[in-house]
């Protein structure tokens, strides 16, 4: 195994690359892909090794989404690749009505769909409403499709592995405060709806992609500060969620905290509630998540509408019974736009 | 490298018979629009702005000459490179710098960004980042005055990769159909992003063909040169009015400036285009061509004072947008 050190960014790169050296049926597509910033550099290393691989297109994302779900009931591998989840929502036609559907709706006579979508969730530096949402919590609902959503380079890695290989459709979505994330190299291989990243008796942060390094920063504060120790369960999937793990956690926890980077209302936060209620009623579970507003794009009014590291922080020590009293934590996200 | 079909020497002699007031109100115009974005190129290194700003410089007079043929009352849409049709409506320039840096007197109370303006009561309806979006906005609005029998028109200003999207070929079918008065600005700028139109994405693409072949009337105007814009726009909008039927243009012009941000890309080093190229394209400069036009008509003075007048209001104007107020948490919620 290499020690290596790796970024996100990077991973992607490396996972696609290794996955197209071994199955001649993948190709990638989209808009802007072969452009210089090739998605924040992930593209630069399959684009370097199998340009011809690269099916650039003009801006026809509902299109070009039927299309490729089209080669991929006919035998390819399709990685459509996109700049944001916003503009998903002009395919989201083929994804619910056909990716997600194909195999059941022919009971499996019609072959399957294994597309890979990506996208990624550009919050921050004034993209507003219609440049930072994400729509896991829509996607986890559909029946046929993986939602994924790595947060470590490992995760990247796994997620690839397995969804290059596996016969269902699947949606990566890449938050963009993760591309810069590093890690050494010498990671386990074996694919895991989810993993814990840090353990601890005192309190569980259940939650995923940005959500798991914000969790990640609060915690190792109150660690140091007050010597409690934080339980964090990364959910590398949502759908399907790691049912097992999330109850393990839930039953080893008195205090339970969730974290969501969407609205909080109705998505996964409430379903992993529902979840650890019906088995553990007397459990303590707070929830974090953005209002149910759209993204603002100034600066004054996206910190107020991001959880920042000050609130995850006190939310926790509250739960933690710790009077912190006006202990100060900063938030770690930065990103510097436009684009 | 890409080249201009139209000749650099601007040929403005049907405006000859304009008066001076009339002609330096277009030059005011233009170079209003050229001022404003130069002032937000020039601020936006000092991460003040922080929004995504996809500045217009080089395509000024399309927004000019397009706008001033309209009425108050007709509508008009954009896509992301939103600021020039804004201004060329009379959006308040207060009111887009508060909205780019984020402030509640912004023209979206800093909610919306550079991408989202909006300025009702100057018929700027608003500007959306989707691609696509403004071209069906605007046949909505079209299909909203056939409605209510109103006289008056809508536009939508877009680039290439809008007229990519399907939604396009649907809405203009659509406004063939139903006869909808509606103005279809096709700003070409030869690029979408990083990809030159004519060896990528629309290689094989003909709008002129397209937008025929669904019955739709088709003018190719050189979106560079005030007069042709303003003369060309405004048989397009008498056509739109008294025919009740869809007129669609597409103006040849150059986007100076990289994609989104202040900056040129060769300064960058992105190689997707020379600088050669640009600086062949600033040489059909909208505003210089036609301020060359009006100092052989002897307006050096008004131009110069106007000119000093505006760079001095716009100046004043941003700092007072500097120093005006952040949305707060009261506002978050508002007009949910
Ligand atoms: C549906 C959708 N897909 C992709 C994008 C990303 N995007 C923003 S602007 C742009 C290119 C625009 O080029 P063009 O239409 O030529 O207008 P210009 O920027 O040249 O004025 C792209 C691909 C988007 N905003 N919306």
């Amino acid at each position: 195994m290499s020690k290596k050190i790796i970024s996100y960014s990077e991973m992607i790169g490396q996972a696609i690359t290794s996955n197209m050296k071994k199955n001649n049926k993948i190709f990638i597509s989209g808009l802007e892909i072969d452009y210089s910033s090739k998605v924040f550099g992930s593209l630069n290393k399959p684009f370097e090794e199998f340009p011809s691989r690269f099916v650039q297109t003009p801006a026809m994302e509902n299109g070009l989404c039927t299309i490729l779900a089209g080669s991929a009931i006919n035998g390819m591998r399709p990685i459509f690749v996109n700049n944001r989840c916003d503009f998903l929502l002009l395919a989201f036609d083929p994804i619910v009505n056909i990716i997600d559907k194909w195999n059941y709706m022919f009971d499996g006579n019609a072959g399957n769909c294994p597309i890979v979508i990506t996208a990624v969730i550009g919050r921050g530096w004034g993209q507003g409403a219609t440049h930072s949402q994400s729509f896991h919590n829509f996607f986890s609902r559909l029946s046929g499709i993986n939602v994924f959503l790595p947060t470590f380079p490992s995760d990247v890695s796994r997620v690839y592995n397995y969804a290059l290989k596996t016969k269902k459709a699947s949606i990566i979505l890449h938050h963009r405060g993760l591309f810069k994330i590093k890690e050494k190299q010498n990671f386990s291989k074996k694919f895991c709806l989810s993993n814990i990243i840090k353990k601890g008796k005192d309190l569980a942060i259940i939650t995923f992609s940005y959500g798991s390094i914000q969790s990640l920063q609060v915690s190792n504060k109150i660690e140091k500060k007050f010597g409690r120790k934080i339980t964090i369960l990364n959910l590398v999937s949502l759908n399907p969620l790691d049912k097992t793990k999330i109850l393990r956690v839930a039953k080893n926890h008195k205090n339970i905290l969730l974290l969501d980077i969407d609205h909080d209302e109705g998505g996964i936060n409430d379903q992993i509630f529902n979840i650890i209620k019906t088995n553990f009623v007397n459990k303590i579970i707070k929830k974090i998540g953005y209002k149910k507003i759209p993204a603002p794009a100034a600066e004054s009014l996206e910190k107020l509408y991001y959880p920042s590291n000050q609130v995850i922080y006190d939310i926790a020590c509250k739960l933690l019974q710790i009077n912190h009293k006006k202990n100060k934590i900063k938030t770690d996200y930065n990103f510097v736009g436009p684009y | 490298m890409i080249k201009s079909p139209y000749k650099i020497n601007k040929n403005f002699s049907k405006l000859n018979p304009f008066s001076k007031k009339n002609l330096l109100n277009i030059y005011h115009k233009l170079y209003f629009s050229r001022f404003v974005e130069e002032v937000i190129q020039n601020e936006y290194p000092n991460q003040q702005m922080k929004t995504p700003t996809h500045l217009g410089i080089g395509q000024e007079a399309i927004s000019v000459g397009v706008c001033l043929n309209l009425k108050k009352k007709d509508a008009i849409f954009s896509h992301h490179r939103s600021h020039l049709p804004y201004i060329s409506s009379d959006g308040s320039i207060y009111k887009l710098f508060c909205e780019l840096l984020g402030k509640k007197n912004g023209s979206s109370g800093g909610k919306g960004g550079s991408v989202h303006l909006c300025s009702r009561s100057n018929g700027f309806y608003g500007s959306t980042a989707i691609l696509g979006q403004a071209i069906g906005l605007a046949a909505g609005a079209g299909l909203a005055f056939k409605l209510k029998k109103k006289k008056n028109i809508s536009v939508a200003f877009f680039g290439n990769s809008s007229l990519e999207e399907g939604l396009s070929f649907e809405t203009l079918n659509f406004c063939s159909l139903k006869n909808i008065p509606t103005l279809f600005v096709y700003e070409n700028n030869f690029y979408s992003t990083e990809m030159p139109n004519y060896k990528g994405d629309m290689k094989n693409f003909n709008p002129q063909k397209i937008v025929k072949g669904l019955g739709i009337k088709y003018l190719k105007v050189d979106g560079n040169n005030i007069s042709d814009v303003f003369f060309k726009s405004k048989y397009a909008i008498d056509y739109i009015k008294k025919n009740s039927r869809p007129v669609f243009i597409e103006f040849i012009t150059y986007r100076w400036l990289e994609h989104c941000g202040p900056y040129y890309d060769y300064a960058l080093k992105r190689y997707y285009r020379t600088k050669k190229e640009v600086m062949y394209w600033k040489k059909f400069c909208p505003v210089a061509s036609f301020k060359k036009f009006l100092i052989k008509k002897g307006f050096n003075k008004d131009i110069s004072l106007l000119e000093k007048k505006i760079n001095k209001k716009v100046n004043l104007i941003y700092k007072k947008a500097l120093k005006s107020k952040k949305p707060i948490l009261k506002d978050l919620q508002t007009n949910v």
